[in-house]
């Protein structure tokens, strides 16, 4: 079979891609996709079919907001994998936690979607300008971690952009090992060094830079992108405060750091550009629905419930209703050039929660597994 | 721009230190409140403890039923106001505000107030009196001065905190939620209204400050004797964390409600679905007796259609007030995942109620609130006790004769409560709380060897 996706993935640059052929583009692989889906995963054709939705719906880029999401609770611990590809094509079920439950989300990944991940990963890395020197991963290393934000970033940097050895992995047993990162940081001759991890790593090394009045300056050409989320610092600092302090101590421009969108329901990232809009690559679709009525999207830069979907996971449905709230724009300009959608995202539905002194269910179920 | 006062021993005192903002984005509500000052704190722990103890209970319950009265007429001019904010700070509808005053001025009579008093001690003399009891003379006194952290979910349950801690003649200092700034505030300004000289007037206080705001819950807690905690599950760890041993501490949720349905509630299906969809709907659901779940001894699909509509009359009854977005979206996913799990669902065309048949307890979504329910069918109702535990407050059964046969399991495994569908939001008059009758924890029983 030849897919759409291939073919859109060989374009060397995919976020400046001319809009009517990216639209094009866009159209054809998530008609492909979209019907791969319906006819491989029986879970997903039932679930369509309580929408009356088949691919024949799927005429026009209009209406990819008829495709229905599949909550990304539904990959949570089941003991039948959700999957669109025969078992035997499965060589990697890859997991994601989770700050609100025990269980993990379990995705099935085959070697065309594996392919496709590092492809990608290649394509936003570079457009983020990941393109040469030293990275510091402010994360444990992949054999303490199987987190998509190390192991796949780690894929990508190794495999993908052949940075081999040049990657060195900040957090051993649990704790930072802020001097040997400090010293590999200004000393390395790999230039220039970038630097990727959550928030509340940066805030580490900036709080101990500052007490100790150390020198840390890194490159004009560094990238610093923050991701993993930002609830560990929130009440602490913003993400301004954040930037200005990072910027200040790295001695960097802070169009050098960039947020990081981690999509680990679809397997990939959106990376902020420099004027800070994070830009959809065209082998996703971000759609942002009305929270009371799924079939509806809301107005450009309206706030609306996330939906995810990626062109290029063959492997599961990778068309996700994550629980996160967000606002999409369709037409918005951006000065850097780059072409597509942008998304903003701005926390998670389920985050508060129940009001009021009503008990979670969760809660409950907890407490009837404890009698 | 709403400058809602605070109350400080009586006195109102008004300021922009604290501005919240409420309700859609086209059309939100600014609430200004001020700070809490040093002179402010003093002030509440020097309250007059002693006025208030040399109240007799029958001044107490008549100066209630005189609030009560000012509330329930509708030239009172506050009133309007009253509903107006309350509405647009808690995003309730209007038809929902109007229902949890008309629970206040039922609850501010002269019948309830004397009932509560009476199968709370047993004896009212007691606040007043030495009574012999065996080889004792015994007297209730009041702790002193007592701290009411309010939930904001339920307007009645706020005035239900304060009537309790002044049938006790203790002092009453009041920190509202961020859920409700309204009605706390206004309630005490009618006694201001009703008798500015009143000793319960003179010794009220009406307070917010934000649950992060640390440093002004340990001065205030410093000085009181009592504290009546309402809310989740984080406001009442952390309350329990923060309060010193020897202060008496009553806690009020986190909990839910549960739906019992037996076979023979199918004879007169739509009446207990009507029942059953009012409890559903009272104030959203958010209340620590709001019913979660139904088992269903039968067919549980024909129950979810009855109830399906049922729920959309009550609807148009109760219409749902103003959510944020993300509370919308907590239901939408549940729905989803209820779908994609195979589960049926029936559900309004928007938000505005969702029932889940799901087979098995195993395999549910978060549950979202927002008139949300659960059926799960069951060959026999006994087989739901093992859902059952101390998170429970309130079972309600269809048919009430099913209730004597399951009653002692129920409450054995935890459950305060039994009682018909349609009636979980409304309290019985002498029914204990919470597995206790709180205002015997309001005071101390003290004693005198005869």
């Amino acid at each position: 079979m030849e897919w759409e996706i291939d073919k859109l993935l060989q374009y060397p640059e995919p976020f400046r891609m001319p809009e009517h052929q990216a639209a094009e583009s866009k159209l054809k692989t998530f008609m492909q996709i979209f019907e791969h889906h319906y006819k491989n995963c029986p879970e997903y054709r039932k679930y369509c079919e309580l929408y009356n939705l088949s691919p024949h719906d799927i005429k026009t880029l209009n209406d990819l907001v008829k495709i229905q999401p599949i909550p990304s609770d539904a990959f949570r611990g089941t003991e039948k994998l959700i999957s669109s590809v025969p078992e035997d094509k499965i060589v990697l079920v890859a997991t994601t936690s989770s700050t609100t439950s025990k269980k993990a989300c379990r995705y099935p990944l085959d070697a065309d979607t594996l392919r496709r991940t590092t492809l990608t990963g290649i394509r936003f890395l570079t457009d983020a300008g990941f393109t040469d020197g030293f990275v510091c991963m402010l994360t444990p290393s992949p054999a303490e971690s199987d987190t998509g934000l190390v192991r796949g970033m780690s894929h990508v940097l190794k495999e993908g952009l052949k940075f081999g050895d040049r990657i060195m992995y900040a957090v051993h047993n649990g704790s930072v090992q802020t001097e040997a990162v400090l010293n590999t940081i200004t000393s390395t001759h790999h230039r220039p060094v970038h630097l990727y991890g959550p928030p509340f790593v940066y805030m580490h090394l900036v709080d101990y830079i500052e007490k100790h009045g150390i020198e840390a300056k890194l490159d004009k050409d560094s990238r610093l992108i923050t991701t993993g989320g930002w609830k560990t610092v929130a009440g602490e600092v913003t993400k301004q405060e954040l930037n200005e302090r990072v910027a200040k101590t790295f001695h960097i421009r802070e169009d050098q750091i960039r947020d990081g969108y981690g999509l680990t329901d679809i397997y990939t990232m959106i990376v902020e550009c420099e004027y800070h809009n994070k830009h959809v690559p065209p082998w996703v679709h971000v759609s942002a629905r009305d929270p009371a009525d799924m079939n509806t999207e809301v107005d450009d830069g309206e706030e609306g419930m996330l939906v995810l979907m990626s062109s290029f996971v063959t492997s599961y449905p990778a068309i996700v209703a994550t629980g996160d709230m967000g606002a999409v724009w369709n037409k918005k300009k951006c000065e850097c050039g780059r072409t597509g959608q942008i998304v903003e995202h701005r926390g998670r539905g389920s985050k508060l929660g129940a009001r009021g002194c009503a008990i979670r269910l969760e809660q409950f179920m907890e407490i009837i597994t404890r009698k | 721009m709403e400058k809602v006062p605070f109350v400080i021993c009586g006195e109102q005192k008004t300021g922009e230190e604290q501005v919240m903002e409420f309700g859609p984005k086209e059309k939100r509500t600014k609430i200004c409140l001020p700070e809490i000052t040093e002179n402010d704190i003093h002030k509440i722990s020097r309250s007059d403890m002693q006025a208030m103890h040399e109240l007799s209970i029958d001044e107490i319950i008549s100066f209630y039923s005189k609030v009560g009265r000012l509330w329930g007429a509708t030239t009172y001019e506050k009133r309007e106001e009253l509903v107006d904010l309350t509405c647009a700070v808690t995003g309730y509808s209007k038809e929902m505000v109007e229902l949890g005053m008309k629970q206040i001025c039922w609850m501010l009579t002269k019948e309830y107030l004397e009932a509560t008093v009476q199968s709370d001690l047993g004896d009212k003399r007691l606040l007043d009196e030495w009574i012999t009891r065996a080889e004792s003379s015994v007297h209730c006194q009041p702790r002193g001065k007592m701290l009411h952290i309010l939930a904001g979910n339920v307007p009645s349950v706020a005035i239900m905190s304060i009537l309790r801690g002044s049938l006790t003649k203790n002092v009453n200092i009041i920190k509202m939620s961020n859920r409700d700034l309204i009605t706390p505030s206004y309630f005490v300004q009618a006694f201001y209204d009703i008798d500015p000289e009143h000793p319960i007037t003179k010794s009220t206080s009406v307070l917010y400050w934000p649950h992060t705001n640390q440093e002004i819950f340990n001065k205030i807690i410093s000085f009181v004797n009592a504290v009546s905690v309402w809310g989740g599950h984080d406001t009442i760890q952390e309350t329990r964390r923060s309060t010193p041993q020897g202060v008496e501490l009553l806690e009020f949720g986190p909990r839910r409600g549960i739906h019992f349905v037996g076979k023979e509630a199918f004879h007169e299906l739509e009446k207990a679905t009507i029942n059953a969809a009012h409890d559903l709907t009272l104030f959203d659901q958010e209340c620590c007796f709001s019913p979660q779940m139904t088992f269903v001894e039968g067919d549980a699909d024909k129950y979810a259609e009855s109830l399906a509509k049922s729920l959309e009359e009550e609807n148009a009854r109760l219409p749902k007030g103003y959510a944020d977005p993300k509370f919308h979206a907590n239901i939408t996913n549940a729905r989803m995942y209820s779908r994609f799990r195979g589960h049926k669902v029936h559900s309004s065309a928007k938000t505005e109620w969702t029932i889940i048949v799901a087979q098995t307890m195993d395999d549910l979504p978060t549950h979202p609130l927002g008139r949300t329910i659960f059926v799960i069918p069951v060959k026999d109702l006994t087989e739901s006790l093992n859902y059952i535990g101390p998170e429970t407050q309130v079972v309600a059964i269809e048919p009430y004769s099913r209730a004597v046969d399951l009653r002692e399991a129920l409450t054995l495994r935890g459950v305060d409560r039994v009682t018909q569908l349609g009636k979980m939001g409304y309290f019985a008059v002498g029914s204990p709380h919470e597995g206790m009758y709180p205002l015997s924890r309001m005071v101390r029983w003290v004693k005198m060897r005869q």
